[in-house]
């Protein structure tokens, strides 16, 4: 059975007004909802595997990376995502071989690490939901997901 | 993310239903690797 954690995206628009997630420390784009590490992560090797948390944050601690080129960073936007294949589990979070998006929850908040609401167009929120074909779920109800 | 220090290593299967969406995008560490060393340029 396979693994359900928390993680953050970068939302942003390219020149067309296309919404799309990537990383948020490396240009990493999710095309779709599925995410494959280049190698299997291992306990030695700190830098493989696609990263997620053990329990729901608001906000982040690191300085998150820019805007893609051609691209507007609009936030950060926290949602779950299944992990399987080798995992290591770490003191508050995984490091996954394969990973899943699973539901984003519809708030945007600065890359900061402020925590601050960002305003974003509920159009730009649900063209991101068809798109990655993930359920959208309002902020509210963003722990409970964990229990289901 | 801030997901502390490495406890152990799991295997852990898929979930039921993956989506049939491939080519996946392409894979690459989430974490940005530290720069390599500076290559000593002759005096």
């Amino acid at each position: 059975m396979s693994l359900r954690a928390w993680r953050f995206w970068r939302l942003t628009l390219d020149a067309r007004g296309t919404a799309r997630l990537w990383s948020i420390y490396v240009s990493c784009p999710w095309e779709g909802p599925l995410l494959h590490a280049h190698e299997r992560p291992a306990r030695h090797n700190e830098h493989c595997g696609i990263y997620a948390l053990r329990e729901v944050v608001w906000r982040l601690h690191n300085t998150i990376a820019p805007a893609p080129p051609g691209h507007t960073l609009l936030g950060l936007i926290g949602g779950y995502c299944q992990l399987w294949g080798r995992v290591v589990v770490h003191e508050a979070g995984y490091r996954a071989e394969h990973a899943m998006l699973e539901a984003l929850v519809a708030t945007v908040v600065a890359g900061s690490g402020s925590g601050r609401v960002i305003d974003v167009d509920a159009d730009v929120l649900f063209a991101v939901q068809r798109h990655y074909g993930v359920e959208l779920l309002p902020f509210g109800s963003r722990k409970r997901f964990f229990s289901r | 993310m801030r997901i502390g220090e490495p406890l152990r290593e799991l295997e852990v299967a898929p979930p039921l239903a993956i989506p049939a969406l491939e080519p996946v995008a392409p894979a690459l560490p989430e974490v940005v690797p530290a720069p390599a060393a500076p290559v000593p340029v002759p005096a």
